[in-house]
């Protein structure tokens, strides 16, 4: 029995000890050109860009799925699309922003529909890769449920290390690396690119989640504390997976409208059809981009005009009229 | 709980050290605690169905004393059928109620007469198809005299509610697995060590090939009518070697499992798809399920004595009782229909005893008639496999239709089915059954030095955790 035991505790600790090896050796050649770093360069547009601003949060839908060059164009104010992935997470995206958000910015979240259900809005394994291969200073935005939540990734993310394919022979992605943004932080590079068959994704099955709604009531709350304005809209799905999963749709659309948050639009509005689709389910293509754009863009100004209308102000300045 | 689970991961070692250090010294001790940790591991997926367990290890425990404090044959014959009546027809209720009343409905409409009589919502509880099972064969080995009744119910309830075998097999006979709950288990070093091997081969099995088999295939299946010809095929080769790599994975873990506590458990696959025929494939997939119909259905049913008629229909009813054991589906009774249209000719022509030895006994490399054979034999499967997987038997039809069609040559790449993890591992599973064929699972008995073994063991837990599939899949004879 003792050696058996001796054989077992020799075999962890040499599993251990490789995994330690693999977590601080540094990131892969492959890893430093993900799409992850990018979250970089959105922090120094956060920081940099100037009012009045426009701000994007949420998952690859935004990334791959707006052209901020035309809201600029249109509504007279400066985007900043800082999605990247949604597997970082919706409370990460929310937490770590908050500290650039300025008096009289305009934020227009947009989670995908997963992040209403279950702990997916915890974030996993990207959320653990922007931590430890990104920037490991970050480990302050999260809680303690994230952090359990990324270290059953750590062990996957530690064999990594090993694997050859990571350092030899990487072939930066022409769409999902860190050179595929343009200077708003829209994914471009697929523009023009030729649509791939784009597999729909089954229905969601797991339980909503109403502690998400009341982490975005929460982030308003601070919002409105630094004059800042907040909307919230609805992805823009593939038709044929918006049908898939209707009924979590419904659900999401019915806690919104209960919440007091500001809606833009509604789910089937932002629902698309098959050919507007890139390569996933969420990623549009360069005319799915074209009118989902338009489409926030009208939602944007209708809201704009409702608030002026509702004598609220936007921008912490009264309405003319009302300057006696 | 699933035994590629986290919460598992706490459990085992816990169970082993309390086992080995705490409850050694006492036999009744022993079996107390494996009792309650194996009611625990049931109960934590529903602890209401646990009542469903003790009430087949009590009724057949039981009928044991009865069976064995008479003489009488009309009482024992008695007791017998009331046994196999409770038994069957616990796991009946739960399995076929609604199927078959749902086909009542179905065949009256026919003639045009509609009903309208209730379904239940019945849950499926979780390894009732094994552990019904293993109860009956022990009531019917007491009735056949071929053993003793139990008086111990500790050590009953223990060899039914045995956790590592108690969700998904191997139904392992009481003939063999109740004399070792008897006695006290003691300790055997290369026993545990060859346990770990084997728990370590499993779980490369389940979670590498067979949850990222599953990813493609259900990809496949779900998309069949739009997927290239190319695609189907390589669904259908996926999905035969996710349901083995699933199963033969579970049985692994559950062996390696029970002979770390000390127990002896039968062999559940032997390498089935290097078989060269259809028969030599039913004597290595699924044994313990395979040889519990044979000995409990089809000899007492005459077997392959008797006329043509008598032994074709005992071909049938076998083969066609197994697909319904596998759920309550048409696909799995048509998938049983196939089999039995493979194998009865075999039989009638005497050649289902050709193959009883592993191919290429001594040799490196099999010849080509092997070759061809295994190759054949492994068609034959995977086309019935088709049909198993499917929703629908019309569903198992269109998709082999659309097999022979103009887009078989076309290249299935960019669908992401992750054939870069699929193909290298599938290949790596293939060459080491091959090369261990004679051995009971992958990783027994290797003839190097131990800094190799050592290494190999390493890289194969790394690759558990690089490449295991995302998508967490319940291990597919679960659903059974």
């Amino acid at each position: 029995m003792r050696k058996f035991i001796k054989k077992i505790i020799i075999f962890l600790g040499l599993f251990v000890l490789l995994l330690c090896l693999g977590f601080i050796l540094p990131s892969t050649p492959r890893a430093s050109k993900s799409l992850l770093f990018a979250s970089v360069n959105k922090n120094i547009l956060l920081q940099d860009t100037p009012p009045p601003r426009i701000i994007f949060i949420g998952g690859s839908n935004i990334s791959f799925g707006l052209n901020s060059q035309v809201i600029q164009e249109t509504l007279s104010l400066n985007p900043i699309n800082t999605a990247i992935h949604a597997g970082i997470g919706l409370k990460y995206m929310l937490d770590s922003s908050i500290e650039y958000i300025r008096s009289g910015d305009i934020v227009v979240l947009i989670p995908e529909y997963c992040h209403y259900f279950k702990n997916i809005n915890l974030g996993s394994e990207e959320l653990m890769r922007t931590i430890f291969d990104v920037d490991m200073l970050r480990i302050k935005y999260l809680n303690k449920e994230q952090i359990k939540n990324i270290l059953l990734f750590l062990p996957k993310y530690c064999s990594t290390k090993y694997n050859l394919k990571e350092y030899f022979f990487v072939v930066e992605s022409d769409v999902y690396s860190i050179n595929s943004f343009n200077q708003y932080g829209d994914v471009f590079a697929h523009w023009e690119l030729d649509s791939k068959n784009v597999t729909p994704f089954g229905s969601i099955d797991s339980a909503f989640n109403s502690q998400v709604v009341d982490m975005i009531k929460t982030y308003n709350s601070q919002l409105l504390k630094k004059n800042a304005r907040l909307f919230i809209s609805f992805p823009g799905l593939q038709d044929k997976t918006f049908d898939n999963q209707i009924e979590a749709i419904r659900i999401v659309e019915h806690n919104l409208n209960q919440s007091g948050l500001k809606i833009l639009g509604s789910p089937e509005r932002y629902k698309m059809p098959d050919e507007m689709m890139f390569d996933t389910p969420y990623h549009l293509n360069k005319e799915g981009v074209e009118r989902r754009t338009n489409l926030l863009i009208e939602d944007i100004r209708e809201a704009m005009d409702n608030l002026k209308v509702d004598r609220t102000p936007l921008f912490g300045v009264t309405h003319p009229d009302e300057r006696r | 709980m699933l035994f590629n689970s986290f919460e598992f991961l706490i459990f085992l070692p816990i169970v082993f050290l309390l086992y080995w250090f705490v409850f050694q010294k006492n036999l009744k001790a022993q079996n107390l605690f494996l009792l309650a940790v194996s009611y625990l591991f049931y109960g934590w997926w529903d602890w209401k169905f646990l009542s469903l367990v003790i009430l087949c290890s009590g009724m057949n425990y039981v009928a044991g004393l009865v069976l064995g404090s008479s003489e009488n044959q009309k009482t024992r014959k008695l007791t017998l059928i009331l046994s196999c009546i409770f038994s069957l027809g616990l796991f009946g209720v739960f399995k076929y109620f609604n199927f078959f009343i749902d086909n009542f409905i179905n065949a009256f409409s026919l003639i045009g007469i509609h009903l309208q009589p209730r379904t239940l919502d019945i849950i499926l509880p979780i390894g009732i198809s094994f552990y019904t099972f293993k109860a009956l064969s022990y009531t019917i080995d007491v009735y056949l005299k071929k053993l003793e009744p139990t008086k111990d119910i500790i050590a009953f309830f223990c060899f039914v509610g045995f956790f590592p075998q108690l969700l998904a097999g191997p139904i392992d006979r009481a003939t063999t697995l109740l004399p070792e709950f008897y006695e006290k288990r003691t300790f055997e070093h290369d026993k545990a060590v060859d346990g770990m091997r084997q728990i370590l081969w499993g779980l490369f099995k389940k979670i590498v090939i067979a949850d990222n088999c599953a990813t493609a295939v259900n990809t496949i299946f779900a998309n069949y009518e739009t997927m290239p010809a190319s695609a189907l095929v390589l669904g259908a080769i996926f999905f035969s070697f996710q349901i083995y790599a699933d199963f033969s994975g579970y049985s692994d873990i559950a062996i390696g499992t029970a002979r770390l506590l000390g127990f002896s458990s039968m062999r559940n696959f032997s390498v089935p798809y290097f078989s060269r025929d259809i028969a030599e494939f039913w004597r290595r997939w699924h044994i313990s399920l395979t040889s519990w119909f044979r000995d409990y259905l089809y000899i007492p049913l005459g077997g392959n004595r008797g006329s043509k008629y008598q032994v074709t229909r005992n071909t049938f009813i076998i083969f066609l009782v197994c697909g319904l054991w596998h759920g309550a589906n048409w696909t799995f009774i048509f998938w049983g229909f196939i089999n039995a249209l493979y194998f009865l000719p075999l039989l009638l022509l005497g050649k289902n005893k050709k193959n009883m030895d592993i191919v290429a006994q001594g040799k490196t490399l099999p010849s080509i008639k092997e070759l061809l054979q295994m190759g054949t034999t492994f068609v034959l499967a995977t086309l019935a496999w088709i049909f198993f997987r499917a929703d629908s038997i019309g569903q198992a039809f269109s998709y082999i239709g659309k097999i022979f069609s103009k887009t078989l040559m076309v290249v299935p790449y960019g669908l992401g089915l992750g054939l870069s993890v699929i193909v290298p591992s599938l290949t790596i599973m293939v060459i080491v059954e091959w090369l261990q064929r004679e051995k009971a699972h992958g990783l027994e008995d290797l003839k190097i030095h131990f800094v190799m073994r050592w290494a190999i063991y390493l890289v194969i837990t790394s690759v558990i955790i690089l490449f295991g599939a995302v998508e967490k899949n319940d291990f597919i004879y679960f659903q059974f």
